[in-house]
């Protein structure tokens, strides 16, 4: 009689739905599942052999092999802990040109100087990231805009280049911007080092500029398409990505919006939700939908980004292609918003232009208001009291999703996430209500559409998503018809 | 191995020893040959032949190559046991095994007192530009020390020589023994290893004796040192069913492997009294092979299929279809002479004389396979 | 005929009885917590080793109180089960967790 390893269910339309800890998966009827639970499948049978082949179920014998073998996978699932905090997210300003009216940062006006961190404090907070004990470092610098302090931005880069001749760690950088300053002579500099620029496009000149107004009135959207050709032209086409922030606005227009994706030449895509942060609260109104408006949108543009493929153009939405990598391979992810325990402090951590240090930049916001509860620490500190100190720790210990209620036993944990903060501003309470929670909402219908579509096994559909997972073209991951071999 | 009959004159003892060309043929004795002569001629007619000159009369000398080692037993049976024209050059550790595979091909014949000195001279003779060089058996882990010598030995003499390691890696689950092999930092070496099931009865019963964690586990100890490891599994009716299957739990548990064979059955050995439980027409799970190449493409891992031939397979999976039969064990049917795509198809085995593809079918224009 | 559960309570609320032989009360309380957007609810100990479980009406929202008792009933199966099924692998889970982040067997 066979023993029952441990996994998790839920039912999925007319059928069930099984996990085991490692996001290996199965379909069962009910029937099927029925005869799971009370032991009377027989093990000469195909169900058997599926269920002991993905480690659902094995010989009483064989359970310390599969015991060993599946703590072997789960370190690798679990391999993004490895490394602790590898992405560090400098403020240098809070200074921005822009007026978005989604901003969580709540931007400053350009001439206000006080909102802009002095170079000894850069210094000190790069002495701090090199204390991390990651071989690969990631430094991202957000603000407002880094572009208008580009020369402090400049050197940090060039000091934390300098220090990593004697930490030899991997080190990369991300600017944040919206592109509309970017000048020939800071494009010279970007190209000597690794650096990449993460921009945003809502969507075609409408969308754009109506979501993402610059102070002076010109039309953000001009300067960022001839920006974005500058740039391409020196430090070439793999260095910049984009992503969005989906509005009312942008709800109906979802075929528009990624057709200027294409139009520009971009071969990923993010379509991020607004946080209910900052001054997309004020905009509500105008921004503000409901949770369901954006899965139907996400949903929709899902389905025509694949057509888009199919049709020849490689275009990864990137939310579903961390997803799909956590259902489909046996591999570690390390997208910091997805992920248990929660990427907080352990995963990423953001220096504020004051020298405050906070688990994220929602946490950094939450600051503003008043509520310190993620704020972990100051530069003045030393590195163990921030990021081994009782308050990550704290944090961390209410953000393991497999301890979580509903988490915890639904299937669906392996491939998601703990989000505290999000919990703590939608409901005040880190650990959350599931039942309530509108990012479990999201997740729960993102992912399960992308398992309907798995199920579905639609070959085609299977190829796109494999050729995201894999980083290759359509036309690699199909098998070829050739009229002779050589 | 090669093996060819000659005209022996003046040799009473079996020898070896490595061929040489100048002028003519000549065959230089291996010292360990506990005989009184250096030099052995090689001819093809027997006109001049010296009353008390070693020579071998061959019909067609061009089947010796400068650098081939052969053994010549009195009978006049010659084995090559090395061939400079050949990628697929075998050195055999031991006959022993630790396993009983129903399909063994494996047959009795090459079994001496003195594996190691003999391998030893061998490795000695080899050319030194040989580019591959695979150590079997039996299983060659079998023999541990002697294992580990003739490794350590190919390190000293053949530094450019990748060694194919052909074992069941049951040995390997002690991390140990892979310490030994890795401490030897030989420069080029890869394990390939068989894999016949997803399920570990089914993989149990096939290679006759309990070891599918065994074997799981001694890749992951080669993979802790990322060494290279190419899986083989030869397909036949007890495991061909589950050859998709096979494939996603190769990907889910060993997803560092970076080589999977599939590989078509030898009917030798044991394969031949087994054959009733054994037989399937490559034909017959012509689909199945295919799913199982789109799945283990579709991952972006590495596949082969070997000695399947092309008029069998979908022609949608023809570029993962290797030429891996050697040469001296390979042969066509007569209708293949009218194929277009017998010059990329790897054929048969001689052995496989009554026992393929009722398919087979030459494929006379391009609009056969569309 | 009282063989479904299912008591309809002169004020519109909903009770339903359940043996503690056949479902525990953490199964209970876990099934509850599903329902909590939809209504309110409260569980009581009716008698020796029975539970009670009420349904009523939030303020703000009219619900088939009658729909949510019978989908209440089929997901506290599902959660017994889970518990019963937890019993079996539960510490096999805690090896897994526990090895997967002990070290690694010395690699010099």
């Amino acid at each position: 009689m066979y023993k029952l390893l441990p996994f998790r269910f839920s039912k999925f339309d007319s059928k069930y739905f099984l996990t085991n800890e490692i996001g290996e998966f199965i379909f069962l009827k009910q029937q099927e599942f029925n005869s799971l639970i009370n032991k009377e499948i027989n093990e000469n049978s195909t169900l058997y052999k599926n269920l002991s082949s993905k480690f659902f179920i094995c010989e009483p014998s064989n359970i310390e092999f599969a015991t060993k073998l599946l703590s072997v996978k789960y370190r690798t699932k679990k391999s993004f802990l490895n490394n602790f905090t590898t992405l560090h997210i400098i403020v240098p300003t809070l200074q921005c040109n822009s007026n978005c009216l989604y901003c969580q940062v709540s931007s400053q006006d350009s001439t206000l100087s006080k909102f802009i961190m002095d170079l000894s404090s850069a210094k000190k907070v790069v002495n701090l990231i090199f204390k991390s004990s990651s071989k690969y470092i990631k430094i991202e610098l957000q603000g407002g805009e880094p572009l208008l302090k580009f020369d402090l931005v400049q050197k940090i880069i060039k000091y934390s280049t300098k220090l990593n001749r004697f930490y030899h760690k991997h080190l990369e950088f991300v600017i944040c911007t919206n592109l509309t300053l970017i000048t020939e002579r800071q494009l010279t500099f970007i190209k000597k080092f690794p650096i990449w620029i993460s921009t945003s496009l809502d969507g075609p000149k409408e969308i754009h500029d109506y979501n993402r107004p610059l102070r002076n009135g010109k039309s953000s959207y001009d300067l960022f398409k001839h920006n974005l050709e500058m740039t391409r032209n020196i430090v070439g086409f793999n260095r910049i990505s984009a992503l969005l922030t989906v509005t009312k606005k942008s709800l109906s227009y979802h075929k528009e919006i990624i057709n200027e994706y294409i139009l520009n030449q971009f071969h990923s895509i993010f379509l991020r939700s607004l946080n209910p942060f900052g001054l997309a609260i004020k905009n509500k109104k105008k921004l503000g939908y409901s949770i369901d408006d954006f899965i139907e949108f996400y949903k929709k543009s899902l389905l025509y980004i694949i057509k888009i493929n199919l049709n020849g153009y490689f275009l990864v939405e990137e939310y579903a292609s961390i997803i799909l990598n956590k259902i489909l391979t046996p591999f570690s992810t390390s997208f910091v918003d997805l992920q248990s325990p929660a990427g907080i402090g352990i995963s990423y951590a953001l220096y504020n232009y004051d020298g405050n240090i906070y688990t994220s930049d929602e946490g950094r916001m939450l600051a503003e208001t008043g509520d310190n509860k993620f704020h972990i620490g100051s530069i003045s500190q030393k590195y163990e009291e921030i990021f081994y100190g009782y308050k990550i720790k704290s944090l961390i210990r209410n953000s393991v999703a497999e301890t979580l209620p509903e988490c915890c036993f639904c299937p669906l944990v392996v491939y998601c996430g703990a989000d505290p903060v999000r919990n703590y501003v939608e409901q005040n309470d880190i650990i959350g209500n599931r039942i309530i929670s509108k990012i479990c909402k999201k997740n729960k219908e993102i992912i399960n559409f992308l398992l309907k579509i798995i199920d579905d096994n639609n070959s085609e559909y299977m190829n796109v998503f494999w050729s995201w997972i894999t980083h290759r073209q359509l036309n690699q991951v199909e098998l070829k018809h050739e009229n002779n071999i050589c | 191995m090669k093996t060819i009959f000659a005209e022996l004159y003046n040799i009473n003892d079996t020898i070896f020893g490595k061929i040489s060309k100048k002028k003519n043929y000549i065959l230089k004795i291996s010292k360990i040959s506990k005989i009184n002569y250096s030099i052995v001629y090689i001819a093809n007619q027997k006109n001049n032949i010296s009353k008390t000159q070693p020579t071998i009369i061959v019909e067609n000398i061009s089947i010796f190559n400068s650098g081939d080692i052969i053994q010549v037993e009195p009978s006049g049976m010659i084995t090559f046991l090395f061939e400079i024209e050949s990628d697929s050059n075998l050195i055999f550790v031991t006959n022993k095994c630790n396993c009983n595979c129903i399909m063994c091909p494996q047959l009795q014949e090459y079994v001496y007192d003195d594996y190691y000195i003999r391998n030893k001279q061998i490795i000695s003779l080899i050319d030194s530009k040989t580019k591959y060089l695979a150590f079997t058996g039996g299983e060659p882990t079998l023999k541990k020390n002697d294992f580990l010598s003739l490794l350590k030995l190919c390190k000293k003499m053949l530094k450019n020589t990748r060694i194919e390691i052909l074992t069941n890696g049951i040995l390997l689950d002690d991390i140990n023994y892979v310490k030994e092999i890795i401490l030897l930092n030989h420069p080029h070496l890869s394990f390939h290893i068989p894999l016949y099931s997803d399920i570990s009865k089914i993989h149990n019963h096939i290679v006759g004796t309990d070891c599918f964690f065994s074997t799981i586990n001694g890749m992951y100890n080669l993979a802790k040192f990322k060494q290279n490891i190419e899986l083989r599994v030869v397909i036949h009716k007890q495991n061909y069913d589950r050859l998709p299957q096979l494939a996603e739990f190769i990907y889910r548990n060993l997803p560092f492997v970076n080589q999977i064979a599939l590989m078509g059955m030898e009917y030798q050995g044991n394969a031949i009294k087994n054959i009733s439980d054994l037989w399937i027409d490559p034909y017959d799970y012509k689909e199945i092979l295919t799913e199982t190449v789109i799945l283990l493409n579709q991952r972006a891992m590495q596949v082969s299929i070997f000695n399947h031939q092309l008029c069998i397979i979908d022609t949608q999976i023809w570029n993962y279809a290797r030429k891996s039969i050697s040469s001296w064990k390979n042969f066509y049917l007569n209708q293949c002479n009218k194929c277009i795509q017998k010059d990329f198809c790897g054929g048969f085995f001689i052995t496989s004389h009554n026992h393929y593809s009722k398919h087979i079918n030459p494929i006379i224009n391009l609009e056969q396979i569309k | 005929m009282d063989h479904f559960p299912i008591k309809i309570l002169a004020d519109k609320s909903i009770l339903i009885k359940i043996k503690e032989k056949i479902y525990c009360r953490q199964a209970i309380t876990a099934t509850s917590y599903k329902f909590t957007d939809k209504c309110n609810i409260f569980i009581d100990e009716i008698d020796e080793n029975i539970y009670g479980v009420y349904f009523k009406n939030k303020s703000n929202k009219e619900a088939s109180l009658e729909e949510i008792a019978n989908e209440f009933c089929n997901e506290l199966i599902d959660q017994q089960t889970r518990i019963d099924i937890e019993k079996e692998f539960g510490n096999i889970r805690d090896k897994i967790v526990e090895a997967a982040f002990s070290p690694i067997v010395d690699l010099k």
